[in-house]
C-alpha cells in the first residue's frame, strides 16, 4: 500500500494505492489520522487505485469520518467494482460521501464549502 | 468453465500469514477457473475469517496454534473450510451491528462477519473435536 498526500486548493487529496489487509491497515490509520491531526479539514480519499481492502481497513474509514470537524467533510471517490460492492454490503455508501471521481468530488466538496 | 480441484495447508496463527494466503488462494482459483468477482468474495472471506482467528483465537484457552485452510472447487461453486484448533468460538453467534446507524452511533467492529455472511452463499460453523470449523460456500455464475 502506498499514499499519495496532494493539496487541491482547500481539499486534501490522498490516494490510497494497491492492498489494505489486516497488517497495512494500521499504517492507513496512522497516515490518516495525522493527516487530519495536521489541520485538513476537507479530505478527499481517492480510492481508483485501491485493489483490495478488509474490515480492518474500513473501520479506518469510519474512525477517520468521525474525527472531521463539523465544518470539514470527508469523501471517497474512484471506488472500484470491488470495493464499491464492500462500500454497498455495509451500508457505506449511505453514511459516507462517495463520488465517481477526482473531478466530481473536488466540485462537490467546494460547493459544500461554500455552502456553509 | 471450472477445472476441479482440492488444496490444503496449514498456516501458524499470525496476521503476517494472511499476504501470503491471498497469494496462494488467488493463484489456486485462477487456475482452476474461478471468475475474477467471485474469487474478490472468496479472497475477502477467508481473509475476514482468518483475521477473525488470529485477533479472537489467541485470547482464549486453549489459544489456536495453527489454521487449517482447505479448497475444493467443482460442481460450479468453491468451497473453503477453515478450521483452527483454539477454544469453541461461532463468530456467527455474535450480534451483527447495525447496519443503517450513523457514522457516530455505528461501533466500528463486526463487519469482517457481516462481509462473509453478505458476500458468500453459506456459511456454517461447527465444532469437530477440539477444533472450530467454517465451511464457506460460494457458487459461481
Amino acid at each position: 500500500m502506498t499514499i499519495i498526500e496532494e493539496q487541491a486548493g482547500p481539499v486534501t487529496v490522498a490516494a490510497i494505492i494497491g492492498k489494505v489487509d489486516s497488517l497495512k491497515a494500521a499504517e492507513l490509520e496512522e497516515r490518516i489520522l495525522s493527516i487530519l491531526s495536521g489541520g485538513a479539514s476537507h479530505l478527499l480519499l481517492d480510492c481508483a487505485r485501491l485493489e483490495y481492502i478488509n474490515s480492518v481497513g474500513l473501520r479506518v474509514f469510519l474512525l477517520a469520518a468521525r474525527q472531521i470537524a463539523p465544518d470539514g467533510m470527508l469523501a471517497f471517490c474512484g471506488l472500484t467494482p470491488n470495493v464499491k460492492l464492500i462500500f454497498e454490503t455495509i451500508g457505506f455508501d449511505r453514511i459516507l460521501s462517495v463520488f465517481d471521481c477526482r473531478e466530481a468530488a473536488l466540485a462537490g466538496m467546494l460547493e459544500s464549502r461554500t455552502g456553509s | 468453465m471450472l477445472s476441479p480441484g482440492a488444496m490444503h495447508f496449514t498456516i501458524p496463527v499470525r496476521l503476517e500469514e494472511t499476504a501470503s494466503l491471498h497469494q496462494r488462494v488467488r493463484q489456486f482459483c485462477a487456475r482452476h477457473g474461478i471468475p475474477e468477482d467471485d474469487l474478490f468474495v472468496v479472497i475477502l472471506s477467508i481473509d475476514e475469517l482468518v483475521t477473525n482467528i488470529v485477533t479472537h483465537g489467541t485470547k482464549g484457552d486453549p489459544t489456536a496454534r495453527e489454521i487449517v485452510l482447505r479448497l475444493a472447487v467443482g460442481e460450479g461453486r468453491v468451497r473453503a473450510e477453515i478450521e483452527d484448533d483454539g477454544c469453541a468460538f461461532n463468530p456467527l453467534d455474535e450480534p451483527e451491528p447495525d447496519l443503517g446507524a450513523g457514522i457516530h452511533e455505528r461501533p466500528p467492529g463486526g463487519l469482517g462477519i457481516v462481509l462473509v455472511r453478505r458476500l458468500m452463499d453459506e456459511i456454517e460453523y461447527s465444532r469437530i473435536g477440539q477444533r472450530n470449523r467454517l465451511t464457506l460456500t460460494k457458487f459461481c455464475h
